[in-house]
């Protein structure tokens, strides 16, 4: 889990950290911004009020009446506004700023000429001192000069302040609620990983395949992913054991024809030494030896079709040109025991096939067919689609099998009473079943001793 | 002709390489794939016999550098795998043919004669015949000292192949291969009575046998 970097758990903190980070970063400017604006407006509604109060003093007797007003008002008014008169072509004509008047940049207000196309103009000067500012109307009056109003925007910067320094603190809980929550999140979320990959590296080290990780009862993707974990270590562990079954089968098997070989070569150093018994132990060694690689082939095609590791190389297969081919195989081999072979199939039948495996599975078929027929016998093939199947049928008027040994014949190796004195190995049925099954069909037997047998073929059409 | 066997294990190669020489073949041996490789790129042979798993430079890797370097001989792969997708990769980097172990050493004569045969590029004849057998591959017509003799389609192949073979033993696989085009072994006797039945219309009106059984091998054609 340390491989390699940060591990999931840290990038998922972080990543959880910077989300809140960001979203806090952007409600206070939204929330700074709105702020912002609505003391603004507040400000200037108040700066507006008082410049219509000295607009009403002006109008009521020009500039004497408003400086006469102007001294008489309470202490108040002077103490909070800047107030200027200009001469329509600039010059001041009466002033009065608030005691701080350091505060306030003139030559940057003058150098500002007021301009005649707007009723009102507002202007925000910054201050020399810092955190202060000045909000300034500017009004035309009726006879050409201008009123001016300013007031400091000191209150405004100093609520702004106040803002930044609680949502400082706020921003600082959030990070450390950001990366503590994070943490906990990541490390609650990744919990039922951390027990994955301790299994799976407990499976890895002990090789215990019967190990299983508890299913978190939440129901989402993680239990989900428990379970189709547990599901894999259940097949994997199903594969490995049916492998080792395979393999201690195939190694009994080979017991048996290792050791006649064995005992074909020890027999024959025992007699007499003659070129003629030394050369017919040799040819019994040879075929003996290719009987063994025989079997050990089918028992191998056997295994890998029952555990699902043999390649079908599945296609659309026409079913009546297989069985074309596989009668005309036995063509002669049925003439001469004098056995009619006769095809009945519906026109055009497809079937999912590998096509090579499907004639192996009908030429086992046809050779059993016709081997334990008597001469003058029948072996017949029809087949015929059913709604999402094609069923296959090879019967024959051979000897039948007795109903106690029908189970057994599907057995790798066994032979019934009547097979042990025919040629073959007894894998032939266990071969045709396993590749039918891997197919995903299936097959059964009908049999009356006597009469004959069938057998019929379920193979899925898709 | 000329033989490069490329094989590790020593046994299986000097069993091969006896059985080239008795066959009239001079035969160079490589035990591993880098030896091969050098004898490949400088002597000229008219066909290769190259195990798949070698020490060093596997089989694969030794053929496909030998194509690279436009290397022609034909190749037979030796190989213990045996499945299709094995023998297609085979073919592929360049192999001619495949033959999976444990194999006869006759089927392996008689594919090297296959192949020398197919790379020398020899003129097909229309005629093949053999003592007093004669098989006439355009009009179809099969005589034995001046009779005719009539056979089924498949009959006409199984004598085609051992008249091409004659001589040499050829096994029942090779035999389904060509007669049939069966790439499996389907363990039935449909081999033994094709046989039997070309037999009977070849030699029994005959003193002189031709098709011999060849017990644990095959058939061969040829005169006792």
């Amino acid at each position: 889990m340390k491989r390699g970097g940060l591990s999931f758990a840290a990038r998922l903190n972080a990543w959880f950290a910077v989300v809140v980070i960001l979203l806090s970063v952007a409600l206070f400017l939204i929330a700074y911004l709105l702020l912002y604006r609505t003391v603004q407006e507040r400000d200037r509604e108040i700066v507006q009020a008082q410049l219509e109060v000295y607009r009403a003093w002006y109008a009521e007797g020009g500039l004497p009446s408003l400086t006469k007003r102007f001294m008489q008002q309470e202490g108040s008014g002077r103490e909070t506004f800047f107030v200027r008169v200009l001469a329509p072509e600039g010059a001041a004509l009466f002033a009065s700023t608030p005691r701080e008047t350091g505060s306030l940049n003139l030559d940057e207000l003058n150098r500002l000429a007021p301009n005649e196309a707007f009723a009102l103009v507002w202007r925000t000067l910054p201050a020399h001192e810092q955190r202060k500012g000045w909000l300034i109307a500017t009004a035309r009056l009726p006879d050409g000069s201008w009123l001016q109003v300013g007031k400091t925007t000191e209150a405004l910067t100093a609520l702004l302040m106040q803002f930044r320094t609680v949502f400082g603190w706020v921003a600082l809980a959030a990070l450390i609620l950001g990366v503590a929550g994070g943490a906990w999140l990541a490390r609650r979320t990744l919990a039922p990983v951390r027990q994955l990959i301790g299994t799976v590296e407990n499976v890895i080290a002990t090789g215990q395949m019967d190990r299983r990780m508890p299913i978190p009862q939440t129901n989402d993707e993680i239990s989900n992913l428990a379970r189709l974990f547990n599901d894999m270590l259940e097949k994997n562990g199903m594969l490995i054991q049916r492998m080792r079954e395979a393999l201690d089968n195939v190694a009994h098997d080979l017991r048996t024809p290792l050791t006649r070989l064995r005992g074909v070569a020890e027999l024959a150093l025992q007699s007499e030494p003659n070129a003629q018994t030394c050369r017919d132990a040799l040819l019994d060694a040879m075929e003996e030896s290719d009987r063994v690689l025989t079997m050990l082939n089918t028992l191998m095609d056997i295994s890998e079709a029952e555990t699902g590791l043999m390649k079908l190389d599945l296609q659309p297969v026409p079913l009546n040109e297989v069985v074309r081919e596989v009668t005309e195989l036995f063509e002669f081999v049925a003439q001469e025991k004098s056995i009619t072979v006769t095809a009945a199939l519906s026109p055009n039948l497809i079937v999912r096939a590998d096509r090579n495996r499907l004639r192996q599975v009908l030429v086992n078929l046809f050779d059993n067919a016709i081997k334990y027929s008597a001469s003058g016998g029948r072996v017949e093939i029809s087949a015929e689609p059913r709604p999402d199947e094609v069923v296959i049928t090879v019967r024959d008027t051979g000897d039948g099998i007795p109903a106690e040994e029908i189970p057994r014949i599907w057995e790798r190796l066994y032979r019934g009473d009547k097979s042990r004195s025919q040629r073959g190995l007894g894998l032939g049925l266990s071969l045709v079943r396993a590749i039918i099954n891997a197919h995903g069909g299936h097959i059964e037997v009908q049999s009356t001793v006597g009469e004959g047998s069938s057998f019929v073929l379920h193979l899925p059409k898709q | 002709m000329r033989v490069l066997v490329v094989e590790d294990d020593k046994k299986i190669a000097s069993f091969v390489a006896r059985g080239l020489k008795e066959a009239g073949h001079v035969v160079d041996m490589a035990d591993c794939g880098d030896d091969g490789l050098n004898h490949g790129l400088h002597n000229h042979y008219d066909v290769a016999i190259v195990d798949l798993m070698l020490p060093g430079l596997d089989g694969l890797s030794m053929i496909e550098r030998w194509r690279a370097q436009k290397v022609k001989t034909p190749v037979i792969i030796l190989s213990a795998k045996r499945s299709v997708d094995d023998r297609v990769k085979g073919l592929q980097v360049g192999g001619d043919d495949y033959l999976t172990k444990p194999f006869a050493f006759s089927e392996l004569l008689a594919r090297i004669q296959a192949l020398i045969r197919r790379s020398s590029q020899t003129i097909e004849p229309t005629t093949l015949s053999y003592a007093d057998l004669t098989l006439d591959l355009l009009s179809r017509e099969v005589r034995r000292g001046g009779k005719k003799i009539e056979l089924q389609a498949r009959e006409f192949a199984l004598l085609e192949y051992l008249l091409r073979n004659a001589g040499r033993v050829v096994s029942k696989t090779m035999i389904l291969e060509h007669v049939w085009d069966y790439n499996f072994d389907p363990k039935t006797n449909v081999i033994d009575v094709l046989v039997s039945r070309l037999r009977g219309k070849v030699d029994r009106d005959f003193d002189r046998k031709l098709i011999h059984t060849m017990r644990g091998f095959g058939y061969v054609l040829k005169l006792e």
